[in-house]
């Protein structure tokens, strides 16, 4: 140590009088082998048996065990002990056992102080010499700390009955649900505009290929209706306050633009809504070419819009007009009908089309292209498909040359009607609609407001703000799901750049009956493929992207294998490096698509590409592979390639583990208190987590992780209150200066300044004991209880003794 | 801007064209190219192949020499570029390779600090912004019309693969477009040629050089554009043999970038070795020759 430090000024701060006759136990534990099997046991105990102030010390197997703890409360009786001192694990292992052994005995149980001559000494080492060493070192010191000890009653906060449940997918449901039965208020919050998360948009599920809605909906029916349930949807959550039993929580409601208490979800609007949502980069042709070209910016805003005040019956009567077409004209030409004309006129406001001459006949031309604001409303009042729209993906030297724009979006899938106004899905809970804010018209040209016009309840406001509610909560579980690994960063897989390349998820929305195509899997020209292949771990098992195994992705392989067969009869190529089919059903799924004839190809995929070398390879994707099997590298060409994608935890799951106070493991998903033993507590008390946020796992484990989680939940507030170790921090008023250093640096922000007075006070209920404000004090004038000066301080004085 | 030109083994013999246009286009671009003294062959990748310390050695002299000259180097050559950088790699990470070799050059009287010179790729010179800038306000002959096939090769891209995108880089391409031509859809842009194979297995090496032919063939180019001498002789010179062989019909010229580079800001075409190449380009590239120059091509 650099310095003297004055020990008889911080012996002055602490209570214990030196006439009190020291009387510690020391216990060293074996753990087995686990410390004996390096740590010369008998000797350290022999050592300690020496120390100044020890009556007893003991050597026994298992301290943990309850003969072990008897040991300790026995000789509390015998000897009169008044410090117990054990050499273990690491207090996080057993510091509360030995506490409850301790206060079994009839002491405070924080009279009793652990070295942990396990996972710092015996586990890190392979030299005995040197771990018995260090194991005396330690013993020494505890000794010596467990001398200064003070007696300390733990603190009993009541517990909120409430829990705040983050996230609407199945976990959150299912959390929800279990928590609503029990007689509890639940509050869930679900950033999305409808709950039911990623299972709503699955179309089957594996292994019994139960339709995915049809097992969900009821869930999200109850949810939606259930008393006990408070659902706080197209919601987030803005701040969290509190502790264990006392949290305040801070919700900011986004506006619908829908007055959720007079719309009845009858669907109007959308119907009528002329401009679209997806895809978000979009380009509008007419006749093949761009209406706005890439060298012209599109307008923030259209100032001098052309619009009607009746929007709404303009828009009525040239929909009507658009119905009579479609059912009379063929598609191909351009009728002249000028619908696209009109809308963009009077509806939109923008004015960009208008009737004009090419050659010698009269056509529809562009006039003002730089007023277009690519809302796609020609395009939808077209009955010929003269306009259409395309996914904008920018020009690029690597993307094949586009022939022609597809049919089959296979992008930005939306499962809801694709307006600006729309509900998210037909089974949406609540089945309310919301505006895109990116995509409404109003909001660029002032004009159309078709939807608020036709409303008959009056339920639309543009002009509706966000709000924001606040309550509190006893509990909080986290269950905000995934987000798929983006198959672009692998660039030999040809995701984004080639046709009929898509991810699982994409797939799955494709086969979903409420998606474009009404559940029929198609290519992006509109037919079906004659042949698919099915990639394993993409962005999984991969040093490059994730370590992990997404565990979910081999089992939808074999789903999406038998749904292949079952509506196109494609022959279908799965691309695979182990079967990884571990629950319930799932080795049988596999043998029953083994008989249903799907190739298997045990290899990695090197690439995805489209360029031909044989004859058969013309226009389809070739995957260029290796047949472990029979040991050759292989060329397969398909029609259509579906790249297992893998689960990563979100984006901003590093925002939603600050708010809960929870910390992330190295791939980004929430730490749980225990792999094995402790799968939704986590390190914060009160606060628990279910789902994959937790990690990659399938439905039936995410539903068993959500009872879980709201079992914990339950468990907690029917205890009704909570205690609070009281290991927190004080200000010695006398000691301090005022200088507020403490107050910026509680990371827990329990420290206030008391402006009569010109000191601090830490608030003794916020307080975590975390120990930055006690060790930041220039003047030494916090103290932490159980971790005061003098204790740390003898202690590594006795560690660092020769 | 200043650097050391490490033209490599190929580029006095068969590569000549690449040398002479590389000269020529990087003087118009105001890169002063000072020829490394007294550079040693690198042995190319095969030689790494068969004797790794000794290849090291052989290429730690040049980065020596670099390094005592006070600049980087830059190398028109794929196979040299990556066979000297992947020596100052493991001199960086491998102590006892770095022993050994100190041992050799100290024979030398020379030493190397390895990191110290940065060896480039005559592609990134000539696609740094600044050196982009001037070409945009030089371009006199733009290249409209022309569509070329962009072809990079493997060895420039891997296996050390900080250079652009491994699978599908785009420097050149957007080099291409600055002089106005039209860059094709080319799949297999980094598609090996066989490289020195072609002399070991001619067999294995056609079959590559074929599937890159037919590549560019099916997406209507006109011509491959090359950035390694290795690559230009194996596509274009074999041409008549894979047509035997395959009963193919291609007659694709094999250019070196800073020929369409020289073309496009009205050089000479002679001088850019324009005439070399053994899949005539004189029919091709005769819209954009000078008239002055136009009988000497095809020499």
């Amino acid at each position: 140590m650099a310095e003297v430090i004055n020990l008889q000024q911080v012996a002055a701060s602490m209570s214990r009088t030196d006439k009190e006759e020291l009387r510690i136990g020391v216990y060293v534990c074996h753990c087995g082998t686990n410390i004996a099997g390096k740590v010369d046991v008998a000797a350290v105990t022999q050592m300690a048996s020496k120390l100044p102030g020890v009556v007893v010390a003991r050597e026994y197997k298992f301290m943990c065990s309850d003969p072990g703890q008897d040991l300790i409360v026995k000789d509390i009786k015998e000897h009169k002990l008044n410090r117990v001192v054990v050499a273990s694990c690491s207090p996080r292992m057993h510091e509360p056992t030995f506490r409850r052994a301790t206060h079994r005995g009839g002491l405070n149980p924080f009279l009793m102080a652990m070295a942990n001559i396990r996972e710092h000494c015996s586990w890190v080492t392979q030299d005995h010499k040197a771990a018995t060493e260090k194991a005396m070192d330690l013993v020494r010191g505890a000794v010596a700390r467990a001398a200064w000890l003070e007696p300390l009653e733990p603190r009993q906060v009541p517990v909120n009955a409430d829990t705040l449940v983050i996230g609407g997918g199945i976990a959150g449901i299912q959390a929800a649900l279990e928590i609503a039965n029990a007689g509890n208020k639940v509050y869930l919050v679900e950033k999305e505009p409808s709950i039911g998360g990623h299972m709503a948009q699955f179309d089957k599920t594996f292994p019994t290929l139960d339709c995915s809605a049809c097992i969900l909906t009821p869930k999200m029916v109850s949810v939606g209706q259930h008393k006990n349930i408070k659902l706080l949807s197209y919601s987030e959550v803005e701040d969290i306050s509190g502790y264990v039993g006392n949290f305040h929580v801070k919700v900011r409601r986004k506006s619908r633009r829908v007055d959720e208490n007079k719309c009845n979800g009858c669907g109007v609007c959308w119907a009528k809504c002329p401009a679209v949502a997806f895809p978000r980069k979009r380009q509008v042709l007419l006749g093949g070419k761009p209406i706005r070209p890439d060298n012209v910016p599109a307008p923030e805003k259209i100032t001098d819009s052309s619009h009607k005040p009746d929007a709404g019956k303009i828009m009525d009567r040239i929909l009507a007009q658009f119905d009579k077409l479609k059912a009379e004209k063929p598609a191909g030409t351009c009728s002249m009908c000028a619908l696209c004309v009109r809308v963009c006129r009077d509806v939109v406001g923008a004015g960009v089309l208008g009737i004009g001459k090419a050659g010698n006949d009269k056509a529809i031309v562009v006039e003002k292209p730089e007023r277009c604001i690519s809302c796609g409303a020609c395009a939808q009042v077209c009955h010929s498909g003269h306009i259409s729209i395309i996914e904008d993906a920018g020009s690029n030297s690597n993307r094949p040359p586009r022939r022609e724009p597809p049919k089959v979006q296979h992008r930005n899938l939306n499962l809801g009607p694709n307006r600006a106004i729309a509900i998210p899905f037909m089974q949406a809970v609540p089945a309310l609609p919301v505006i895109d804010r990116e995509s409404c018209i109003y909001f660029k040209t002032g004009g159309c407001q078709v939807c608020k016009q036709v409303c008959e309840r009056q339920a639309i406001d543009h002009a509706m703000e966000d709000q924001t509610v606040e309550f509190d909560v006893g509990s909080i579980i986290a269950a905000t799901g995934f987000t798929p690994f983006d198959a672009s960063r692998i660039e030999q897989f040809g995701y984004g750049r080639l046709p009929n390349v898509l991810t699982a998820l994409e797939f799955e929305k494709l086969n979903n009956a409420s998606g474009p195509t009404g559940g029929k899997i198609l290519m992006a020209n509109g037919e079906p493929p004659k042949s698919v292949a099915l990639i394993h771990c993409v962005g999984s098992r991969d040093k490059n992207f994730n370590e992990y195994c997404s565990r979910v992705c081999c089992m939808m392989a074999l789903k999406y294998a038998h749904l292949i067969h079952e509506k196109t009869g494609a022959e279908v190529y799965d691309f695979y490096i182990d079967m990884r089919c571990f629950g319930k059903g799932y080795e049988e799924f596999y043998n029953r698509l083994l008989e249903e004839g799907v190739f298997f190809v045990r290899g990695r995929v090197g690439e995805i590409s489209d360029y031909a070398i044989y004859e058969e390879e013309k226009g389809k994707l070739v995957v260029r592979c290796e047949d472990t099997l029979i040991g050759a590298v292989r060329r397969i060409p398909v029609d259509m390639v579906v790249l297992m994608t893998g689960l990563e935890a979100r984006k901003d799951a590093d925002v939603v583990a600050h708010l809960v106070g929870c910390a992330r493991g190295k791939d980004g998903f929430f730490l749980e208190q225990h792999p094995k033993l402790a799968p939704v507590a986590t390190a914060t008390d009160g606060v628990f987590i279910a789902g994959v946020c937790q990690g990659p796992k399938d439905i039936p484990d995410t539903v068993a992780q959500a009872s879980a989680a709201a079992a914990a939940a339950i468990s907690l507030s029917k205890q009704g209150k909570v205690e609070v170790e009281p290991i927190t921090a004080r200000v010695n008023e006398d000691l301090c200066s005022g200088c507020r250093l403490c107050n910026t640096l509680c990371p827990f922000n329990a420290i206030s300044f008391d402006e009569k007075k010109k000191v601090s006070a830490v608030n003794d209920a916020m307080c975590k004991g975390c120990g930055t404000c006690a060790a930041a004090c220039p003047g030494g004038a916090i103290q932490q209880q159980h971790f005061k000066d003098r204790q740390l301080l003898e202690e590594i004085q006795q560690v660092c003794a020769p | 801007m200043r650097i050391a030109y490490y033209p490599g083994c190929s580029l006095e013999a068969t590569g000549r064209a690449y040398d002479e246009s590389t000269r020529v286009v990087a003087a118009a671009l105001g890169v002063e190219l000072v020829e490394l003294e007294d550079w040693n062959c690198c042995g190319s990748t095969t030689y790494m192949g068969v004797n790794e310390l000794l290849s090291f050695s052989l290429s730690a002299r040049n980065l020596s020499l670099a390094e005592k000259a006070k600049l980087d180097i830059v190398a028109p050559c794929s196979a040299c570029f990556t066979v000297l950088r992947k020596t100052d790699h493991y001199l960086q990470h491998m102590p006892q390779v770095r022993q050994k070799v100190d041992q050799a050059l100290a024979a030398a009287g020379l030493t190397y600090h390895p990191g110290s010179v940065k060896v480039k790729h005559l592609l990134e010179v000539l696609a740094a912004p600044q050196v982009m800038e001037r070409l945009r306000g030089q371009v006199k002959v733009p290249l409209a019309g022309l569509r070329i096939a962009p072809y990079y090769g493997c060895q420039i891209v891997r296996p050390l693969v900080d250079f652009d995108s491994p699978e599908l880089p785009t420097m050149m391409d957007r080099l291409l477009e600055v002089l106005g031509a039209e860059v094709a859809y080319f799949p297999a842009k980094t598609r090996c040629c066989g490289a020195s194979v072609m002399a070991s297995n001619e067999a294995a090496a056609l079959r590559l050089c074929k599937n890159l032919l037919l590549c560019a063939e099916q997406n209507d180019a006109q011509c491959l554009v090359t950035v390694c001498p290795l690559c230009q002789m194996n596509v274009d010179a074999f041409q008549k043999k894979i047509n035997s062989r395959y009963g193919t019909h291609f007659n694709l010229p094999v250019l070196y970038f800073t020929q369409v580079i020289g073309l496009a800001l009205g050089l000479d075409a002679r001088t850019l070795g324009l005439g070399r190449e053994i899949t005539s380009a004189r029919d091709l590239l005769e819209p954009f020759v000078k008239p002055a120059a136009r009988q000497a091509v095809g020499g």
